[in-house]
Parts: C-alpha cells; structure tokens; sequence
C-alpha cells in the first residue's frame, strides 16, 4: 500500500493477484503477470492528441463550499470526452465482472461487512469494460487509463452507487483480456 | 419357551420405546439462545449485570430456537413472575409486529449463540441458526421498582414443549430529595486520554521546575478524581462505541454497538435498546442535548450519545437517526466534521444539475435505516427512511436549525434555538494543522479544502449558548476526538495538542459551571490508545535531531541510545507557549519523548512530522498535495527515522485496557471518586440530575 516506496523497477514486472474465472472471481495471489503496456506508468506520460489528461486533482473546486463538493469546470467541460487518468486499482476480493475502481491511492477494500461504507474517496472513478463477464484482478501499483468520461449516478455492479465512470477504451480492454489469457495459459 | 422370548421382547421393546420418548421429549423442547437484557454468568442472583434507573426504558427480547421439525407456538415474558406480554406466533413466514411487540422470523444471522450459555454476556460459542428460529421482543420496557428483579422468558414449541429461561436485572434506586439537582451536565470526553495523555500536555503547556508542574491543566483543577474501568461487555478493550454508550446507558454494550444490547439480527438498527441519559432527561426533566466533537459527527462517540444501532459505521442512518429521534433526546447542537452523510447522494445524471453532482455524498441506502414498529410504538420513534438522495442539511434547516459551514458562520450564528456545526467533509483537522493554519504557517487546511474551521473551545462556547437557553437544562457532550486518532497513528506531537485544545474547551465548560453552580461538568475518556507513556526527554537539541534525521545513519545506536534520555537525564522540558495557547513549536531542545506499549510498526526521529498522516476518509487524499502526506506510521519518517518494531500487527497503535482518570467539578462532583465502572458513571448523573446532592 505504500505508494511512496513504488520504484519504477516495481512496475515492471508487477504482481496480479490473477483470476481468469468469469462467473466466479476468486484471485489467486502471488502469480506474476505483464501489466499491458498500454496502462503501464512508468515515465513522464507524454499528450496524446485528442485525449486530455485529467488528474484527481482537477475534480473539485477547494475550498469547499458550505454544503457539499462542487465539480470543476474542467471536469464538466470533460463529461462525454475521452481523457486519460493516472491512478491505482483498488484492491477488491473477489473482483467484479465488468468493472473496477480506480482511485487516488491504493485502497483496499476489506471484508464484505465494510463493503458498502468503504474508504472509498468521492472522486473514485467506476471503470467500465465493454466486456461485462470480465473480472480484471487487482493490478498493483499506477496505471494511466484511457476512455470516455461520464458523470452522474450509477448503480454499479458491486453495489455501489458512483458518481464518476469511465469507458475503458476497447483496445485497452483488449489488451487486459490478452494479458490475462497469457498468464492463464502460463497457469496450464 | 417361545412365549417367554416373546414377552422379553416385547418388555425390551416397550423399554426402548420408553426412553425412546423420554429422549425424544428431551429433545423436543425450544432452545433459548439469548435472553436479553444479558445477565451475569457468573452468578444469576448475586450481581446483575443490566442495571438501569426507575422508570429507565429498554427492551426484552429472546432467540428461540426450536427443535428440529417443531415450530415455536409462543414466547411469553415475565417480570418477577408477571407476564408481561405474550407473543403468538401466527404460524406465517413472515414477520409479526404487533403494538410494542415483535416476532422476527426472517433476516436472522446465519449464527446464533449456542445453547446453554444463554444467561451469559461472555458467550463466544456459536451454532447454524435452525431452521424456524424467532426473535421476540418487547418494546419501551421499564420498572420503576427499585431492587433486583428476575425475568423469564417461556418459549412454547408446536408439540407443546415448553423451556423456561431465567435472567435478572436491576434498579437502582436513588436517594429523592437529596439536595439541589444538577440542571446541566457537561461530559467532557477525551477520547483515548490516559493519565499519560494529561500529563504530556501539562508537561508542555505548563511546564516543570524544580519537580513541581508551574501550572495546571484546567482538568487538573478539578477537586474530585475517579480511576474508571472501561471494558466492554465483550472485551477487556473496548472500542469508542461501548465507551462512550456505557456513560450513558448505565450498560456494558459490546463493541461497534451503541445504545443497544447484541442481538441475532442482521438488521443494524432493530437491536434492544436501552434508554440514554439524554433520552431520559429530556423525557423527565425536558432537557436539551448537545454535541460536539472535532471527528465526523457520525464516529463511535458521539453518536453513542442519541443513535441506536449495532454498527458504528451505518453513517447515512446514524446521521439521520440524530434529527429523527431529536424528539426523544432533545438535540439542540451538533457540531463537528461529517458532512458527507449530510448531503444528498447525487440523484440526477450529468450536467443537468451539476450542483447536485458529484458533490461527495457518502449516504448510500445500505447505511440507512427504517425501523420496524414495534421499536416506533415502544419508544415514540421516528420511522426513518431508507433514502440516500435525502438533503439532510436541508431537513435540519426546514426543522429550524441554524446551519454553519466554517468559523465565521458558526460565530455569525449569534445564539439560534438549534445549531448544526459541519465543519469539514469527514473528521476535522488536527488542531496541531489548524493552528499552523491560523498562524500561516502550513497550508494543511486548505490542501484539505476547509480553511476556516474552528478550534473545539470555540464550538463548546457557541454550544453551550446555544443550550443555556432552556430554563430545564442541558446535558452537552464535548468529545476531542483526535487524541485517540492522533495516539492510534503514533503522531505524539499532534495528540499533545490535541489534549490541550481539549483543555481549553474543559476550561469553557468550568467557566460556565462556576458562573452556574446548578452544573456537573466530568472530564473523563472512553479508554487509552496507545498505551502512551512519558518515556522521558531527549537529551539532544532540536538542531541535532533534524542533523541526525537529514543524515544518513538511521540507527538504535544513533536514534535511540544517544538521543532518549531516561530518569536524570530527562530532566524539565521546557516550551514556549504563544497568544493563542499552543506551544510555538513542539520541537524545542530536549522535548518530552513518547513511547507506545500497544504500538504498531513505526520510524521515530522524535520530531514533529510537518504533515499530518493521510486520512482516508477526505475528500482530497492521495491527490496532490495531500498525496505527499504519510499514507502510514509504518513509511512515515522511513527515509529518516530508525525502525521500531510494533507489539501488535496492523498499521496503527490499539486501545489499550487500562483504567482512564476522571475529574468531576460542581454540582455534584463530589459523587465521584475510588475506583469505578463506567457504567456507574450513568447512575451518579441520575443521581445528581433527578436526586439531587447536598
């Protein structure tokens, strides 16, 4: 969990905590997989064209207002467009089919009691994949996710009710489902 | 011949028949597997363990097991041999609610306590619930007879097989007319603060010569002193939760539980209530209620002051149950952080209300509650609501609170009939941060997003004008929340300073009780975290530290042996204090040290850290700049403290059993002294409040 002592030879080769079962996520712990280049961080990310960088910081406007949180007009101006986001996966057991959640700093969630009245922060963003029986195991350390910005309130699949969502790009989706399917077939 | 084998066999069968049906009636009968209020294990009769003041509500209530292919018929209770309900079971699936009683069949927990330990609070043993399992209750229950009492519960099973459980309890009965009552009662609660606690802070804010303290803590000067023990009914360490509620309820609750005894339910807010001070003097004497801490208003201590549930964390219904139930405890201030359960959870999509957007509303309908109707019938209680998308700052207002978001509209507030403090999004900044805030010296606050937030003798001020308004009195609790949080993290600087913000908001409290002598003011803790102790001083400068820290040796030998100076070489620390009352820095030459005897992993420099240790619960954590703040006491100063290896596992320092110090001034302060439980605490406010003291 400790963000600060992450080296840049920590990401590359990163420990998954590695599932391939679509129905029922059980992680299994300790297996190492190839995190995909296209989420890795392992340098100064460069612009992408089209794509706007959107960073935790940039959500709500500070100080706060006397009732509650207020959106940035950048993140307004951002609903409905693709940005890239830098942030952890928190860390769920077992994962959720179809979604996972990325957040500021590493959370963990805990025991299925807690589940519901969690650490998550507000700006934790609900991340999408077009491929609903997916379950994506926690992938530790920073990732840079690209897809199409949505705000309002959704029910999500684990039970939450979020606020922020992002579309995963298709080709990022893709290249879980590969990375995945390596280390399955590694498993055999 | 034949006919005699044929009649031993039919005698050997009528024999095995016969035990056949004494062990099948054995068998047949109900199991009782709990018997709430608990009594005491040990001996029924001799020590009960439930005590409660005459006319004190709360509720009976039994798990009823039967035995395997039975149904349970009836539950009936009975109090010193008269029944006081009896409870029949429709024969439906479903649920049975009638006036202020229940039959709960369904949303049982999977496990129940096993049999045969069903008088006991200590009972660990669990079994699968069975099949057809009952919950009865009976609502709003009180006695106003003084003494002990046994009650029953008779559980019968469809064959007619009855079980008989027996439990007792008490009322304590107070001396009438004893002297002047106690119209106000102030409970100042230090949350985590251990005698070490007190005397750290009167090291450094008051200073020693010569062996002698120059001057007193305003909770020094208090004339009367108790040792409280503080276990749960479940633990020798209690958490906040009990600790707090057993203050206030006169009963040990088991931990994460507040106001209420455990029970076999899934539901967090139907478990049997007991009656708070609050609720009782508000109903007796018309009393208001105040609260006040620097944590989320939601957190263990203050909501075990008004809120019944078993689950400390069920925030959207804890926040909602304080204005719901405002009619029963007489709330009339509630100030802290939390304002993330206040707002409503973003009920439309996009742009289209972006004010109602993304606002960081925490409230979700599985931390709500709705209460099923007998507790409503018995105790006169607001339903509730499961609704997440409830404004509940506009609620408060539309029920004519005043609302205050910072300092300057808490201030601008003058002295409304009700006020309602939410100063941040979770719990408050450290006064340690506010305070460098106030001077310019950090911009902890506002990387937090909440700049103007006040200090707690700033909110204990505004309360207690607020409360002084009713002619019947006021019972205020006024809770420093960060000592213990502050201790659980091992940030000794910061909890310093958090026990003496919390001086300066008991010197409120003794202020306005020696301008109004009709007032009980207690300063007192829930438990000890940290198992804190003054090890002695550092017997090095401050410069050296920060040389030693910025160095590139990080050892024992440098960090510990040649810096923590013990007995002679401890000798007084001395701090200059500033205007504003807090130290000018923490970091002076030879600066008290602390030591930890229930600490978790942590690097020591012994210097102040500079930020505070990330709070998962704001809304800006991990996100610049608060992404630079120590996530943990096991990383914070890795880079520059050496390593000291915890006695527990886990990222923080744990609560500890030891006994707290209480100190007791005005009206009936004298009723404190020796060694108490915390539940007696409970009966000497009845006493004061409604006996009266010479």
């Amino acid at each position: 969990m400790n963000f600060s002592l992450l080296s840049t030879a920590l990401f590359k080769v990163l420990l998954l905590c590695v599932l391939l079962n679509h129905s029922l996520a059980h992680a299994e712990l300790n297996e190492k997989i190839y995190i995909p280049k296209s989420i890795e961080v392992n340098t100064q990310l460069a612009p992408v064209a089209g794509i706007t960088d959107l960073k935790f910081n940039e959500f709500y406007k500070t100080p706060v207002g006397p009732k509650g949180l207020e959106l940035t007009p950048k993140l307004v101006n951002l609903i409905g467009k693709k940005v890239r986001i830098v942030g952890y996966m928190a860390k769920t057991e077992p994962a959720t089919a179809g979604m996972f959640v990325l957040s500021p700093f590493p959370v963990d969630l805990g025991d299925e009691d807690e589940k519901l009245v969690d650490d998550f922060p507000p700006n934790a963003v609900f991340v999408q994949l077009s491929d609903k029986n997916l379950a994506v195991p926690t992938i530790q350390g920073l990732i840079k996710l690209t897809g199409t910005l949505q705000v309002g309130s959704f029910e999500e699949a684990d039970g939450h009710v979020s606020t922020f969502r992002l579309e995963l790009d298709s080709e990022i989706v893709k290249d879980l489902k590969q990375a995945l399917g390596r280390n399955s077939t590694a498993q055999k | 011949m034949k006919q005699t084998q044929f009649t031993r066999h039919c005698i050997s069968a009528l024999v095995a028949a016969t035990f056949a049906t004494a062990a099948a009636s054995s068998f047949a009968a109900p199991t009782i597997a709990r018997l709430t209020p608990p009594s005491n294990p040990a001996n029924v009769n001799a020590n009960a363990l439930a005590r409660f003041l005459t006319s004190q509500k709360f509720d009976l209530q039994t798990t009823v097991a039967p035995s395997a292919g039975t149904t349970i018929s009836s539950v009936a209770f009975a109090v010193d041999g008269v029944v006081v309900a009896t409870i029949i079971n429709d024969g439906t699936t479903a649920n049975q609610f009638l006036g202020n009683t229940g039959l709960v069949k369904t949303g049982l927990n999977a496990k129940i306590p096993a049999a045969g330990v069903a008088n006991t609070a200590a009972n660990t043993s669990t079994v699968n619930t069975p099949a057809n399992t009952v919950v009865a209750s009976v609502r709003g229950y009180s006695n106003n007879t003084p003494g002990t009492h046994t009650f029953t519960a008779t559980a019968t099973d469809s064959t007619g097989a009855t079980t008989v459980q027996t439990g007792s309890f008490e009322v304590v009965g107070l001396t009438l007319n004893n002297g002047r009552p106690a119209k106000n009662i102030i409970v100042m609660l230090g949350d985590g603060m251990g005698a070490s606690h007190r005397t750290a802070a009167r090291i450094v804010a008051k200073g020693y010569a010569q062996g002698k303290a120059q001057g007193r803590l305003a909770m020094d000067t208090f004339p009367q002193t108790a040792m409280v023990m503080t276990s749960s009914l479940n633990s020798i360490v209690t958490d906040s939760a009990p600790g707090m509620a057993n203050y206030v309820t006169g009963n040990k609750a088991q931990n994460n539980q507040e106001g209420v005894f455990p029970d076999d339910t899934a539901d967090a807010f139907d478990n049997p209530r007991i009656e708070y001070l609050s609720e009782y003097l508000h109903r007796i004497k018309g009393t208001s209620l105040g609260i006040v801490t620097t944590a989320d208003v939601f957190d263990a201590t203050p909501a075990a002051n008004a809120v019944h549930t078993s689950n400390r964390g069920a925030g959207t219904g804890i926040a909602d149950q304080y204005l719901d139930d405002s009619n029963l405890t007489g709330l009339s201030v509630l100030m802290g952080g939390g304002r993330k359960w206040f707002i409503a959870k973003n009920s439309t999509v996009g742009a289209a209300n972006p004010a109602n957007t993304g606002n960081g509303s925490t409230r979700a309908t599985s931390s709500d509650y709705v209460l099923t109707s007998d507790i409503q019938s018995g105790w006169s209680a607001n339903a509730g609501a499961i609704n997440a998308n409830r404004d509940l700052i506009g609620d408060f207002q539309s029920a004519g609170w005043a609302y205050a978001s910072d300092k300057t509209s808490m201030l601008n507030a003058g002295t409304p009939s009700k006020l309602l403090g939410l100063f941040s999004y979770s719990n408050m900044n450290v006064s340690f941060d506010k305070i460098n805030g106030r001077r310019g010296a950090s911009t902890i606050v506002n990387d937090y997003g909440f700049p103007d937030q006040p200090m707690l003798d700033e909110m204990t001020d505004s309360a207690i004008n607020v409360l002084k308004q009713n002619p019947n009195g006021f019972v205020l609790m006024v809770e420093g929340a960060s000592i213990d949080k502050q201790a659980h993290l091992m940030d000794s600087d910061r909890w310093v300073q958090e026990v003496i913000e919390f001086d300066r908001a008991v010197q409120k409290a003794k202020d306005f009780a020696t301008a109004n002598p009709d007032t009980l003011v207690i300063v007192t803790a829930d438990h000890e975290c940290g198992g804190a102790a003054i090890i002695g001083a550092s017997a090095t400068t401050a410069a050296n530290l920060q040389s030693i820290a910025g160095g590139a040796t990080h050892t024992t030998a440098v960090q510990r042996d040649a810096v923590v100076g013990t007995y002679d070489a401890a000798k007084f620390p001395t701090y200059a204090m500033n205007a504003d009352g807090y130290p000018q820095t923490p970091d002076v030459d030879g600066k008290i040290l602390i030591g930890y005897g229930s600490n978790a992993d942590r690097y020591e420099t012994w210097l102040s850290s500079a930020q505070p240790t990330q709070d998962s619960q704001q809304p800006f954590v991990g996100q610049a700049p608060l992404n630079t703040y120590p996530t943990n006491p096991n990383v914070r100063n890795s880079t520059t403290g050496y390593f000291v290896t915890g006695q527990i596992s886990g990222d923080q320092a744990a609560h500890t059993a030891s006994d707290i110090p209480l100190s007791a001034y005005g009206r009936g302060a004298t009723l404190f002294g020796g060694v108490i439980d915390n539940t007696d605490v409970f009966f000497k406010f009845g006493q004061a409040a409604i006996g009266g003291v010479k």
